[in-house]
Parts: structure tokens; sequence; C-alpha cells
């Protein structure tokens, strides 16, 4: 362990909450995305994280979410194919929103994390100075 | 004359008060296209001149090299994140080595017998 782990673990937990918090950003503003039916829909990004043995957390990789998503009828639309179709991702706004607020509400603990670090290390330079 | 131990602690000191330069560099350039962030690592040569036993009496000059953090669409590869949480260490070890240096100079003092 070294001296500054409290830092070191809050700064992984920072990194990790900013990468969900971009991934979810980037799901909802392609929350209405249509794509060809020939092709696949827009995938959503899934943030995968795992806990690091010496403390913290890491980001593991970005799985994507379904690419059959669904067929709307939308005959107006440019990409519309024959039948009216166009498709859209299989994505539930509510899932993204409830993980939108758990990000930030993580990323807000991390944040506190490092204030109580900096209150620690602060206390930790008086020992000894009894003046 | 300054003897070992007043070296390391003066290049420490040298070595942090660098890193914090250089970390005020990079946040001020965190928008800049293209710019590069740069970092000190004065530990390792710290270390591997005690581990040599050759502490040069001026100690040790401190280096700022580029980091190879990847680069983001502008060309610039500041992490603020990064580079916030490591002023606010930088912060912490330089209060620790001033403290040092302080409690040093108290034992030179008080062996020198002007308590």
């Amino acid at each position: 362990m070294g001296a500054f782990d409290m830092l070191r673990i809050a700064n992984s937990s920072l990194g990790m909450h900013q990468t969900w918090l971009d991934a979810l950003a980037h799901n909802i503003s392609n929350a209405n995305t249509m794509t060809r039916t020939s092709e696949s829909a827009f995938q959503e990004q899934l943030v995968v994280a795992s806990s690091r043995p010496g403390g913290g957390v890491d980001v593991d990789g970005i799985e994507l979410g379904d690419a059959e998503g669904v067929l709307v009828y939308a005959p107006d639309h440019p990409l519309a194919d024959e039948d009216g179709m166009v498709r859209g991702p299989a994505m539930d706004m509510s899932v993204q929103m409830t993980s939108l607020i758990q990000a930030q509400r993580g990323f807000q603990a991390s944040v506190q994390v490092t204030k109580t670090a900096q209150d620690a290390y602060s206390s930790a330079l008086q020992i000894g100075q009894g003046r | 004359m300054p003897d070992a131990v007043s070296a390391v602690l003066a290049s420490s000191l040298d070595g942090l008060a660098l890193r914090q330069t250089v970390i005020a560099d990079n946040i001020a350039n965190v928008d800049t296209p293209g710019f590069r962030a740069t970092s000190v690592d004065f530990e390792s040569s710290l270390a591997g001149a005690l581990q040599r036993g050759e502490m040069p009496a001026s100690g040790l000059e401190p280096q700022a090299l580029p980091s190879n953090a990847p680069v983001g669409p502008n060309g610039n590869n500041v992490d603020l994140r990064q580079e916030s949480l490591a002023a606010i260490q930088t912060q912490f070890q330089y209060q620790m080595m001033t403290r040092a240096v302080t409690d040093r100079a108290a034992l030179v003092t008080t062996a020198a017998g002007a308590v």
C-alpha cells in the first residue's frame, strides 16, 4: 500500500464513472438514431468494470448491446425500406436515465473521497506539531 | 557545504516543485489543440543514485518528459482528472518534504547544543 492509496483508488473510481457517463451520454444521444433495415441497429454501450486487486476499479471493456434493434414503421423516413420500415435501437431509456443518476452519484461520491483523503493527509501532517 | 541528507531533501523538493509547475502548465493547456502533456519522474533517478551511493552534493536535476498518454481528436493528451489529483498529491508531498527539512534542521540545531 502506498502513502497516497486513497487518492489513487478514488482516481480509478472517477475514471470508471467518467467512462460510464461518456457511454450513457453516447447511448442517450443515439436513442432516436434509425438505420436501414439491411443494417444493424445502433448498439448501446455497456461498460464492464471489475475491482482491481490492489484496490480500486478498472474498466475491462465496453460491450455492445443488441444489434437486432426494433423495427419501426416510418414510411416517410428517408432510410425506410419498401415496406416503410426502419431499424431503431433496442434500448430502454428508463434504464439509461437511472444508470445516468447512478453514475453521476458514483462520481460525486468519489470526489467526496478525494476531499476526505485531503483532510486525512492534512491531519497526518499535523502529527507532532504541538504548537 | 551540503551533506547527503540535505542533498536528497533538496532534490526531492526540486522535483516536486518542477512537477507542480508542469501540472500547472498541463492544466493551463487542457484545451490547446496539439498540446502534449509532460510529466516529471525524479523518484526513480533519486532512488537509483541512492542505491548506487552516488548522490551528488549539489543534488539531482529533475527533468520534465513528454507523457505517452493517448492523444485525443484535437492532438491534445492532457487528462484533467489525472492532473488535478496529481496536483493534490504533489502538494501534500511538498508539505511532507518541507516538514522533513524543518525537523532535520531542528535535529541539527539540537545536536549543535543550541537548544
